[in-house]
């Protein structure tokens, strides 16, 4: 008897709902709700503090132990409001050096994690649920892509389950999802026409940016810095060619910095290529391009570029670029820099988005003045440091060169000599190379042989310095991923760098030398260039791309890239314009004039939507068949009608079976009643149980005995 | 014209607007005109909270963070409605409530009827009574047979429950639908029985002093020694001191010691005239418990009824309603204020 009591749980009072003590065990809102705190705290780590992480660790392992029954005990209010306390202070002083976002992370994570150490009540749950929610919606704003849109999308789902389960606990998690699933569904149409109908704002207030790290290239190029990229299955850009087919893997030359300065250990921008990305020197110099292949190959190309957050200014485009410009309405803030290639004139701290024309397979030319020329032939300082120190700066490479420009008198000569060279002595070409600390021309050359793009592309840079030509070395993206027809995805791993070589005659010529040595890098992509396989994104364990060879996984990636080039393409970027274009489009296939029509169409179809829901909410889905339906009609009506004067409970009345029924109406009933609902007995006992008739007929006489049965009741 | 006037007339009219909106039934089918509906505060949060994301949504011009605002918006307004059609399932009925004494709480029947509808109404029932913030719980999902719903019993009396609030979250918790409900059905509570020790007076003594304003006469005591008999359940009202209390501290079980007297006694109880009303109907109900349990053939003289000597556990039942229904007096209403 005890038992049954407690079990039950209605016999517990609780003052006031929200603040009712909830069971922690078994309970699957609590656990949904801490998975979906850890989810959301691991999308966002590189954001998060690690102390504020370890509280979050510390708190879903008492959660978890707390499901499982291990532990009883969540922690004393007062232990957390200290804890709360330090860290709020904490977190404080430490904000200072965080963005406004970062600081908003933290705070989120650091209140949801000591809230889940103590949670145990409605109220509770609900706090972690907008917090949670809300760290899902930041995450939505840091990582702008396509596969964390789905992966928030899901956590959104998870949360919405969480409170499913709460509200109703008994039921299964399946059910929970179900029912969550269907309201998303209802929600869905509803949730299209209101952003139809939503007019497009522009930011109210400007706001800070969400990250600071820059990702990607930078303007400093250390040989083993391309090395680290190329370690990086990171989507760096999406590109749809909206004029002439996608370029042949091999020229799909992305420029997106030219570096000009060489200190004898890395490449790096000059002042001078600094003050060419000033918006006003650029107007200056008129863009001039030379012929040097046949004119088959030349053509020209226009894309849209997807290009994904990174800090710098950098942007990335094919060959000769002679026009670039934003897809947003505010002043361009592109430029095409003296050197040939495009520059945002603003960090891209968010994913941003361009449209460019491209000429391929032409040279950049323009006559070079004389401080670019000096600039072009740039070699180490030798003043700073000690004077036998400079006589050795790369020393082999210089006698070498020195040998070599004696018997190779032209450029064309002095390179094949050097390619040649490359080649007879077996370079290899390597994700992983060796660290060449001091004098890193000469070890890369002469000792180690091995090296990545980078180390190829300064080592002949220098050579062609020391030799005479003008030289400077690019960095950017090479080749791409073919989506679909029109579509490429660039990742990090496509990071290359190669030189670029002035003559008068020919302007500045491309020259990669990674192209002689690993011919398959620059036809096929890095995958197929490694001679060892391992160092195939060796650090991106979850990445696809790097299971491709398994079955299945292939054309998982490649779904999932085709869904990012479309989100990209269409979804993500779809602003105003776009919006006002859809509307027309849709006004003209309804042949509305006055958008006001459009609007109120809008909302009396979000009405109808409604109402749909409603109705069909309130339809009796018909689950007994006529004769049933009727006799529970008449069944009914006798129980309403004498309910009053009987001492049995209406649902112990509801579960007797057709022959108590009508005895117990003969207690209760008028002798007419009495007999009608006698003859409306015999006839369903006779059909439902001896099997006579057939339902529909049945289902008449007894319909016709309930119209006499409410007659003689009334 | 002070507050507390103010608002006293504010929850008479509440309740006379109530009665004429939900007026009150044996079993109530939710409709349109007995559900009220209202976000929660957490719907309140939950909304503004949509509106924050939209226009951090705008301000960093993430069209994905727009729709989600947009999707949690629609879903704000889809759950009304799925909040309401839940609620509108629901078809409550109250069974027949067993007696209780005063100052004990009384088991309610609450039948949670077979949907009128396909479809049952789910999730967690809150059920609360009237200004009385104290609520339980059913789950309607794994719900069977009648929830029982406790209600402290306060006075003596027949009377009606007051209204009955159930309330529901389902799905989400964005919206509460609830109603009040008045059932019909009655709740007795018998007085809360007092040690006493009351005669039991034969029926000619009684007719000779039917009018007069003080019972007199020898009574028949209640409390001769008898012989001990054996050991019985102990019930409500029965007197401390019979309770076997060494029994009870090897087994646990409360159980009484039961004497018997030679022979049967026979006679009247009636209403001490000398004393607070209230009071002497709780002693009244003692004694009726005594009475039963000592096997006495005892009737009930009250100045409204009168119920002829009698032993079974139906008569007890009779005699002990009777003394409920007694009409509470001026001097009552007195004390309880």
């Amino acid at each position: 008897m005890d038992n049954r009591f407690t079990s039950r749980r209605h016999s517990i009072f609780a003052d006031s709902i929200a603040g009712k003590p909830r069971s922690a065990a078994h309970n699957n809102s609590f656990l949904a709700l801490t998975m979906a705190f850890c989810l959301v705290t691991c999308s966002l780590y590189s954001h998060v503090t690690m102390w504020i992480l370890l509280i979050g660790f510390v708190a879903v392992i008492i959660r978890f132990l707390l499901y499982l029954g291990l532990y009883q005990h969540i922690p004393g209010t007062r232990i957390i409001n200290i804890l709360g306390i330090i860290s709020g202070v904490l977190l404080v002083v430490m904000s200072r050096n965080m963005t406004m976002l970062s600081a908003m992370i933290n705070l989120l994570i650091m209140a949801s994690a000591l809230k889940i150490m103590v949670l145990h009540t409605q109220k509770d749950l609900l706090f972690i649920f907008i917090s949670v929610l809300f760290l899902a919606a930041l995450g939505l704003i840091i990582h702008d892509e396509f596969l964390f849109t789905l992966f928030y999308s899901g956590l959104v789902v998870v949360l919405l389950i969480t409170l499913a389960t709460h509200f109703a606990p008994s039921r299964s998690v399946s059910q929970s999802l179900t029912k969550t699933l269907q309201l998303l569904a209802q929600a869905f149409p509803i949730a299209l026409i209101m952003y139809l109908l939503l007019p497009h704002f522009s930011p109210f207030w400007q706001v800070p940016s969400p990250n600071q790290e820059t990702t990607g290239l930078t303007d400093v190029v250390k040989p083993g810095h391309i090395a680290d990229l190329a370690q990086s299955a990171e989507l760096a850009m999406i590109v749809r060619f909206t004029e002439g087919p996608i370029p042949k893997f091999h020229q799909r030359y992305w420029r997106a910095i030219v570096i000009d300065q060489f200190d004898g250990e890395s490449w790096s921008q000059s002042q001078l290529q600094r003050a060419y990305q000033q918006p006003l020197l650029a107007i200056t110099h008129p863009q001039q391009h030379v012929i040097s292949q046949p004119y088959d190959n030349i053509h020209l190309t226009q894309y849209k570029s997807v290009l994904m957050a990174n800090q710098t200014q950098y942007v990335p485009t094919l060959d000769a670029i002679i026009d670039i410009k934003g897809n947003s309405h505010t002043p361009n803030p592109y430029i095409i820099t003296a050197s040939n290639h495009a520059f945002n004139s603003q960090p891209q701290v968010f994913t941003t988005d361009y449209s460019a024309i491209s000429i391929l397979n032409v040279n950049h030319q323009r006559e070079l003045t004389q401080l670019e020329t000096e600039q072009y032939l740039q070699l180490p300082p030798r003043s700073q440091k000690l004077d036998y120190q400079i006589a050795h700066q790369n020393p082999r490479t210089q006698d070498w060169v020195t040998e070599l420009t004696k018997q190779n008198t032209t450029l064309k000569q002095l390179i094949t000599a050097f390619n040649q060279f490359i080649l007879s002595e077996q370079f290899t070409y390597t994700l992983q190379p060796p660290l060449m600390p001091e004098n890193m021309v000469d070890q890369f050359l002469f000792t180690y042989q091995t090296g990545f793009c980078s180390h190829y592309a300064a080592a002949m840079g220098y050579v062609l310095r020391l030799a005479g030509y003008p030289t400077r070395l690019v960095a950017g993206y090479q080749g791409g991923e073919q989506v679909n027809d029109s579509t490429l995805m660039i990742y990090q791993y496509d990071a290359h760098a190669w030189l670029e070589v002035y003559s008068a005659d020919l302007g500045w010529q491309r020259l990669d030398p990674t192209a002689v040595i690993a011919p398959q890098r620059i036809s096929d992509g890095l995958a197929h260039a490694l001679s060892n396989k391992d160092e195939y994104l060796a650090e991106e364990s979850f990445s696809l791309a790097k299971y491709t060879h398994l079955p299945g996984i292939a054309q998982l990636h490649r779904l999932l890239q085709q869904g990012s080039a479309v989100w990209h393409g269409s979804f993500r970027t779809f602003d105003n314009e776009d919006k006002q274009d859809l509307i027309k489009t849709l006004m003209q296939q309804l042949n509305i004039e006055h958008p006001a029509w459009f609007g109120i169409l809008g909302l009396s179809l979000i009405g109808s939507c409604l109402a749909g829901y409603f109705i069909y909410g309130r339809t009796d889905i018909a689950v007994h068949p006529d004769h049933i339906k009727w006799y529970l009609q008449c069944r009914q009506l006798c129980v309403s009608r004498y309910i009053q004067t009987s001492a049995e409970t209406d649902s112990d009345i509801q579960h007797y079976p057709p022959q108590k029924f009508v005895d117990w109406l003969t207690l209760h009933g008028t002798s007419s009643v009495v007999a009608e609902m006698h003859q409306i007995t015999t006839w369903f006992i006779q059909h439902e149980y001896r099997a006579t008739g057939d339902n529909h007929l049945t289902g008449k006489q007894i319909k016709a005995g309930y119209k006499r049965l409410k007659r003689l009741a009334k | 014209m002070s507050v507390a006037y103010l608002q006293q007339l504010l929850s008479v009219r509440q309740e006379k607007w109530l009665n004429r909106r939900i007026p009150e039934a044996v079993r109530y089918q939710l409709d349109n005109q007995s559900i009220f509906i209202l976000p929660t505060k957490f719907g309140y949060v939950f909304l503004l909270f949509s509106v924050i994301l939209f226009v951090f949504g705008t301000n960093y011009q993430s069209q994905s963070l727009i729709m989600l605002s947009v999707v949690l918006i629609a879903l704000f307004i889809v759950h009304m409605f799925a909040s309401f059609l839940n609620f509108t399932r629901l078809y409550v009925s109250v069974g027949h409530i067993q007696p209780v004494y005063a100052g004990t709480t009384a088991a309610i029947p609450l039948h949670i009827l077979p949907s009128q509808t396909a479809r049952p109404t789910r999730g967690t029932l809150w059920v609360s009574f009237w200004k009385i913030k104290r609520y339980q719980s059913i789950e309607l999902d794994t719900l069977e047979g009648p929830a029982n719903i406790r209600y402290f019993a306060e006075n003596r009396g027949v009377s009606q429950l007051p209204r009955m609030t159930l309330q529901c979250d389902y799905p989400l918790g964005l919206f509460r639908c609830w109603t009040h409900l008045q059932f019909t059905q009655p709740l007795t509570v018998y007085p809360q029985p007092i040690v006493a020790n009351l005669p039991l007076e034969s029926a000619n003594k009684l007719s000779q002093v039917k009018n007069s304003t003080h019972i007199q006469g020898k009574s028949l005591s209640l409390n001769q020694p008898d012989d001990f008999d054996s050991l019985v359940t102990f019930q409500h009202g029965d007197p401390m001191h019979s309770i076997a209390w060494k029994h009870l501290a090897k087994t646990g079980n409360m159980l009484r010691k039961r004497f018997v007297g030679t022979s049967p006694q026979q006679g009247y109880l009636s209403l001490p005239m000398h004393s607070n009303v209230e009071k002497g109907l709780s002693q009244l109900a003692y004694q009726i418990n005594q009475c039963h349990n000592k096997h006495a053939i005892y009737g009930l003289y009250l100045p409204t009824q009168t119920i002829v000597p009698n032993h079974s556990e139906a008569h007890k039942q009779a005699c002990l309603a009777a003394l409920a229904a007694y009409p509470i007096t001026r001097q009552a209403f007195r004390d309880g204020q």
